[in-house]
């Protein structure tokens, strides 16, 4: 064999037990460095077999497994230095599988084949085995003086490498030699002049391994170390860490499958129906309570296209807005129609959240339904209820202020003078319990999300006039002045009865506080909404009611005031305002001078406005029975 | 001055208005539910119907549809007066099926009424009473 194919065969031997251990990009930074340390190699084993000629007379260059063995060695060190003792072994492994898988090899074609190229006799396959020994040995000394020098600091990475490649070889030759050539005189000559070779190829290849290192960026902190110096040959550990990694993994996998099982418990004893579904919206999994609640098997549910089973009861656009949510990566929450198995439809609130994995993309979408029909009803017949009392307590009550009014007005005959102040209380008393039910009717229909809005686009200052004017009456027989302040026309979105009624409610209210004086309404512009201030010259608020004024039934004042209202107007006029995306407050009080509420309304095509109008529209969905009654001035 | 037919089940509120029309001189008759209502609008023939909602038997709603539906009827004014409640869906049902204003019991005392009524007689307008302001008497 020519030294290139040597040189090939070598390359290649290096380079599979390379890649073997490190990623193939590795293995390619590697190429010229076993290119160099080959050439070095045959260089040292051209100047041993011009030792050996000059010691035994005859020069004869041996293709020699010495130099492919040392380039071998070295490539067992680097792997030593980069991975530790278990790249090393690894290493190690190899080299000697090679080495018998050669032997084999070549026995079986010297067998089959008359070959002189080759010589397989007794005296190649011992000399083979002590190879196999000697790669063993090699490797735990080097890898004993390595650990030795390492713990030494100081020492420069090239001494390093030099004192131990330099080590390795003296001991290799040594053994080598005295093996090989002991019995002859020329023996010590060889020994030495073998030995001077070795130092010079030690040089050589250390400086290239350094270089390698330094490029490569080498740190000790890579790899692992061993404990001991037995642990450089431990074949034990491979053995034992792989199959505590083995086992490991059965344990987790044990683990992982123990938790899914109690998940599945879980899910499957959920009172709520819950689906899962791949991204393309086939079911793979329905717990139990689905088949309570459609009437459906989970069989029938699997491999069906979620919703269709029981779906298809609500507007195409319901399913497309769901679909189009959840795809892209939102939760959807809504209320809709299903239909069971059997017949007959529900109300269900569902809820379907996408579930992500690490790369973002939808894994699964898991959907929760709860039947919600009972609720709905009760909220139904609760409603009707309200309504049906409103309009009983109604009848009575028109009776009672309707003739008490015509007594005082005269139609049943004159009215002596002590009894006009007992009738107008009457009536006074009479007025309050019917606004009383309004405003009763209109908080159970606000709380419950049954109260009508209907939006448009407004402008506050028509509002203003309009109450004004309806308001007339009151202001003169209390001889309260009036004025407006109006702001430069702008356009809210809100429901223009119920801004309506807010402003009578204010007005109202400062008309009923104040003795004399002026009541202002002033109008603000401001970005995102118009402000309406209702200032009076009234009795005011102590600070320690003015948290009390937006609570339910909480009236302030004197006995004449509080028997004129009902103590819900403010809250009402409050909930309704923030429906509407804006607010009500006080804005300031002095008490024995007077008070300032304002309200604000926001303006189109702002985001509290686009905010309330969704609200309100998905309330609106819910209950398609709301009511839009807009009695409740108090 | 005027004929006018008041139709309400509760005899309190009949008696009430009653009363309150025929100080202001108007010659009134009464009706307790929708059928008796039909009827007595043949005979009596008035120039203005106050007609109540919640009835039983048939209620405002279906005697108004029925007045408005024969010719000999449809041209008199009719005045909803009910408990209801002023919701724009009831409110807007009334004056849809023809009925010219709609008034709130609750809300407006007989005096009111009997004003509305006498504005109605003058001018026959059409009127929408969306906002309910308390008019103290």
């Amino acid at each position: 064999m020519t030294p290139l194919v040597y040189l090939g065969i070598l390359t290649l031997v290096c380079w599979i037990v390379i890649i073997f251990l490190h990623s193939i990009k590795k293995s390619l930074t590697l190429i010229p460095l076993f290119t160099f340390i080959s050439l070095s190699t045959l260089l040292g084993q051209y100047l041993s077999d011009l030792n050996y000629a000059v010691a035994l007379g005859t020069f004869s260059l041996h293709v020699g497994t010495v130099a492919f063995f040392t380039s071998v060695l070295l490539g067992v060190l680097l792997l030593y230095l980069f991975e530790g003792p278990r790249g090393a072994r690894l290493a190690m492994w190899v080299i000697n599988g090679t080495t018998v898988l050669y032997l084999a090899v070549i026995g079986l074609m010297s067998s089959m084949i008359e070959t002189t190229t080759v010589n397989f006799t007794w005296q190649s396959v011992v000399s083979n085995f002590w190879s196999i020994v000697a790669v063993v040995l090699d490797v735990f000394f080097m890898g004993i003086t390595w650990e030795l020098l390492s713990r030494k600091k100081g020492i420069p990475l090239f001494f390093r490498v030099f004192l131990v490649v330099l080590g390795t070889f003296i001991l290799d030759t040594v053994v080598y030699i005295t093996g090989a050539f002991s019995t002859i005189p020329a023996y010590t000559s060889i020994l030495i002049g073998a030995l001077e070779v070795r130092v010079i190829l030690a040089f050589i290849t250390s400086i290239f391994i350094t270089l390698y290192l330094s490029a490569e960026g080498y740190k000790e902190t890579g790899r692992d170390k061993p404990k001991n110096f037995w642990e450089i040959l431990n074949f034990h550990s491979d053995l034992e860490l792989k199959v505590a990694t083995l086992s490991q993994v059965a344990q987790r996998e044990k683990e992982i499958n123990l938790q899914l099982s109690k998940f599945q418990q879980s899910l499957d004893a959920v009172s709520d129906q819950i689906v899962i579904a791949n991204p393309k919206g086939t079911v793979i999994y329905a717990n139990p309570a689905m088949e309570t609640m459609t009437g459906y098997t989970r069989k029938e549910a699997l491999g069906s296209k979620a919703g269709t089973l029981w779906g298809k009861q609500m507007p195409p656009e319901f399913y497309k807005k769901l679909w189009n949510t959840i795809n892209n990566k939102k939760n959807f929450e809504g209320e809709l129609i299903n239909k069971r198995k059997t017949g007959g439809v529900y109300e269900a609130l569902i809820k379907i959240s996408p579930v992500l994995d690490d790369d973002g993309n939808i894994e699964y979408f898991v959907g929760i339904e709860r039947d919600i029909s009972r609720e709905r009803q009760l909220e139904r017949a609760k409603d009707e209820f309200l309504s049906m009392a409103s309009h009983e307590l109604r009848t009575p009550l028109t009776a009672i202020d309707g003739i008490v009014s015509m007594i005082r007005d005269g139609d049943y005959g004159e009215v002596n003078k002590n009894l006009v102040q007992p009738l107008d209380d009457i009536n006074a008393a009479s007025a309050r319990l019917i606004a009383l039910v309004n405003d009763l009717l209109n908080v159970s229909r606000i709380e419950a999300g049954r109260l009508k809005y209907d939006l448009a686009e407004c402008d506050p200052n028509d509002d203003v006039q309009e109450v004004a004017g309806l308001l007339k009456g009151m202001l003169q027989s209390k001889k309260i002045d009036f004025s407006i302040q109006h702001c430069p026309p702008t356009m809210v979105v809100a429901d223009k009865n119920k801004v309506k009624q807010v402003m009578s409610n204010l007005v109202g209210n400062a008309i009923k506080f104040t003795e004399k004086g002026l009541i202002t309404v002033r109008l603000v512009q401001e970005p995102e909404q118009v402000v309406i201030y209702i200032q009076d010259t009234g009795v005011g608020i102590k600070t320690e009611d003015k948290n009390k004024l937006f609570q339910k039934f909480e009236q302030l004042g004197s006995d004449k005031s509080r028997q004129a209202g009902t103590g819900l107007g403010l809250y009402i006029s409050k909930q309704i305002c923030q429906k509407m995306g804006g607010d009500l407050w006080l804005d300031t009080s002095d008490y024995g001078k007077g008070s300032t509420f304002a309200f604000s309304l926001p303006r189109t095509g702002t985001t509290a406005a686009k905010a309330a109008a969704r609200e309100i529209a998905s309330e609106q969905h819910t209950h398609p029975d709301q009511k839009s009654d807009t009695d409740f001035i108090s | 001055m005027a004929k006018i037919l008041l139709t309400d089940d509760d005899p309190l509120l009949i008696r009430m208005y009653q009363k309150k029309l025929e100080i202001d001189g108007h010659t009134v008759e009464t009706a307790d539910d929708g059928v008796a209502a039909l009827k007595k609008v043949k005979s009596f023939t008035p120039d203005l119907i106050l007609l109540d909602i919640m009835m039983p038997n048939m209620n405002g709603y279906q005697v108004l549809e029925k007045l408005k539906a024969d010719a000999s009827t449809k041209k008199i004014p009719v005045i909803l007066l009910t408990n209801v409640g002023s919701s724009d869906e009831d409110v807007e049902k009334g004056l849809d099926l023809g009925a010219v204003a709609y008034i709130v019991k609750a809300e407006n005392r007989p005096s009111t009424v009997v004003s509305k009524v006498k504005e109605i007689l003058a001018g026959y307008v059409r009127e929408l009473p969306k906002v309910k302001a308390k008019l103290k008497a």
